[in-house]
């Protein structure tokens, strides 16, 4: 293989190899120790997910070794997650608030143009 | 060239490309976790009440498990691949791809023989209400679990079929690529198809937590 093809540093894959079986062993362990608070075992778990995750990243997919501008590519992809879930939940959660208000106190014979009305005189 | 000076222009075209792929791809899967994420918060504990069969979960944590050592053991595999066709070892470059592919397929069999039969045995489903009034009619008579329980099960088929169809897809890439890199040919696209498979990894790190950890 050329030079050319090749130009990046080559990690010990082996000892990423295991590092990532660690992590994924880890996270099972704290969803079943960490029992008493959610927020915390949530967060471990994710956490280690995001570092197994950076961990592919940067060094199976050589990512550390490319140009800054590349880092542009998978890191803007994730943002664009992010913003998207930002901007829709504080809608997303506020009309469920609304709907599982007024849904038990329905007409189960209801129909869609009914509850149109119902659901605009509540948000009223 | 050395990493530390190698500018945007100098990466070879098939790197950046296959980086617009998998940027691509995030953007598609990261679509489907922040929508999930939504119902997830939306619906706080009817989610996790909808993987359940009485008292037992009908998502069992160890087949999660196992599949994600095999696409982490696969992602060493098929960097080994590369790392040997840099070396032009060509018999490893085959034993390592031929490695990742009957990987693959161990977790395509898994997910699906073992798993999705198991989760349709007790009753989950694509099946969705057909309309709103009996949607409404469903939600007034069970407080809406039934609803969520179908709503979970469609985010838990699609996302993991999905990204089923790209474990095929990742191993069917790896299979063209070994057949000419086995020959000494094209030795650069071990290294291409193995950046997709481990994008592949890379969503599966985050759905393997989603539904069978942190409930």
């Amino acid at each position: 293989m050329s030079n050319e093809q090749d130009y990046h540093g080559h990690p010990n894959y082996n000892v990423i190899g295991i590092v990532l079986v660690v992590l994924m062993a880890l996270s099972v362990v704290v969803d079943f120790v960490v029992t008493g608070n959610k927020l915390l075992s949530v967060t471990l778990i994710f956490g280690f997910s995001t570092i197994k995750a950076y961990l592919v990243i940067a060094n199976f997919m050589h990512l550390k070794y490319e140009p800054k501008l590349v880092d542009l590519f998978p890191y803007l992809s994730i943002a664009c997650m992010i913003i998207f879930f930002a901007g829709v939940y504080p809608d997303s959660a506020n009309i469920h608030q609304i709907l599982s208000v007024n849904f038990t106190a329905l007409d189960p014979a209801v129909d869609f143009v009914n509850l149109y009305e119902i659901l605009e005189g509540t948000v009223k | 060239m050395s990493a530390e000076n190698v500018t945007i222009e100098q990466v070879p075209k098939g790197r950046l490309a296959i980086w617009l792929l998998v940027a691509g791809e995030l953007i598609i899967f990261g679509g489907f976790i922040a929508c999930y994420l939504l119902a997830r918060f939306e619906y706080g504990g009817a989610f996790p009440a909808a993987m359940m069969d009485g008292d037992q979960p009908i998502i069992l944590w160890y087949w999660g498990a196992i599949n994600t050592t095999i696409l982490l053991a696969s992602s060493w595999s098929i960097v080994k691949a590369h790392e040997a066709a840099m070396n032009n070892e060509l018999s490893k470059i085959k034993m390592f791809s031929l490695v990742t592919i009957a990987l693959a397929a161990v977790f395509l069999f898994i997910k699906f023989y073992f798993e999705w039969s198991h989760d349709f045995h007790l009753g989950a489903s694509l099946r969705s209400f057909d309309w709103l009034p009996t949607e409404y009619g469903a939600i007034a008579a069970d407080g809406g679990l039934q609803s969520v329980k179908t709503l979970f099960w469609s985010y838990y088929f699609i996302m993991t079929g999905f990204h089923g169809l790209h474990v095929v897809i990742g191993a069917l890439a790896i299979f063209i690529v070994m057949l000419s890199a086995s020959k000494g040919k094209n030795l650069h696209r071990v290294e291409l198809a193995g950046m997709y498979w481990h994008m592949v990894d890379l969503i599966w790190i985050f759905l393997f937590p989603m539904f069978y950890l942190a409930q």
